[in-house]
């Protein structure tokens, strides 16, 4: 596995727990299960596109 | 090269533990639907309410239910915190009995707790009530956050009377001090570690222009021929004929 997809995966779910995260602090509810998957899904790609590409600079620069 | 790559496997089994871990929360709503205690499940967010009963109000904690069904207006309480949950109705007569009123939590679409209690009714009057005390349960040391809830009304004959929706904003001790914040948190920081060591990993990890090691029976650099696999392992130097000899009489 390289760099950039392991970092994408830990970005991945980075992303899910800052939305998870978001959610117990009370700045935003996951009680619907429509607006709850969509939140969780952002919050998922989000977390795996900047992980990759943080991932793939790093892996770049060493 | 054992020391480098133990840290790699044991991160890796990590982050294994960690998505499980993941799966398992967005499981958590289903798996927690399951009777605990005086608590009981419910196929899910109550149907509309009939016109089975009038004058229907629930106060939480004295306030009107309404005054609480958008997020930004949640009651905000604390995760320990205790709360009365009161219930009026009238039911007409010839309509059947109202005999329970319940409130339910939700979590992605899914009711994750339900807290019912039996309601009384005045025979002659036809008003009714319930009270009930509302916590967490098994949550409160576990959950935070806005979450949305149900209030109900259930007649004799299982059907829902009468329900309304709310939003609370349950606060942990010192903003952190629930379960899930903490798990998330560690979550959180193991994950963005794993991402800001990965130049480091690809660093140590051998590719296929870098040169092994010298074996033991490598000769040294100046003595080796050049270039790559010339090197052969030390093998016995054959050992010298030997005389042929006579047959001794």
């Amino acid at each position: 596995m390289s760099g950039t997809t392991s970092a994408a995966g830990s970005g991945a779910v980075l992303g899910a727990v800052v939305i998870f995260l978001l959610q117990q602090l009370g700045y935003m509810s996951l009680s619907t299960l429509d607006w709850g998957a969509v939140y969780l899904i952002i919050g998922l790609l989000a977390g795996g596109i900047l992980g990759g590409l943080i991932g793939w600079v790093l892996t770049r620069h060493h | 090269m054992a020391t480098t790559a133990r840290p790699r496997g044991v991160l890796r089994w990590i982050n294994v533990g960690l998505i499980v871990s993941v799966a398992l929360l967005l499981a958590m709503p289903v798996a927690s639907a399951t009777p605990i205690g005086s608590r009981t499940t419910a196929g899910g967010p109550a149907p509309p309410a009939s016109a089975a009963i009038t004058n229907p109000r629930a106060t939480w904690d004295g306030t009107n239910l309404s005054a609480a069904s958008d997020q930004a207006q949640a009651f905000s309480i604390n995760t320990d915190q205790r709360i009365l949950v009161n219930f009026t109705f009238v039911v007409p007569l010839g309509q059947p009995n109202v005999t329970t009123a319940r409130v339910q939590a939700i979590y992605f679409g899914a009711v994750i707790s339900t807290d019912q209690v039996g309601a009384s009714l005045n025979e002659i009057t036809r008003d009714g009530a319930a009270q009930m005390n509302w916590t967490l349960g098994t949550f409160t040391y576990l959950l935070a956050g806005v979450y949305l809830l149900t209030a109900s009304l259930v007649n004799g004959t299982g059907a829902t009377v009468w329900s309304e929706s709310f939003y609370i904003q349950a606060h942990a001790p010192y903003r952190v001090g629930s379960g899930m914040i903490v798990f998330l948190i560690v979550l959180g920081l193991v994950e963005l570690y794993a991402i800001l060591t990965v130049g480091r990993s690809a660093r140590k990890r051998p590719t296929s222009s870098s040169k092994s090691p010298p074996t033991p029976w490598q000769q040294p650099a100046e003595t080796a021929e050049p270039g790559p696999g010339t090197a052969a392992p030390p093998s016995e130097p054959p050992p010298p004929p030997e005389p042929p000899t006579e047959a001794s009489p």
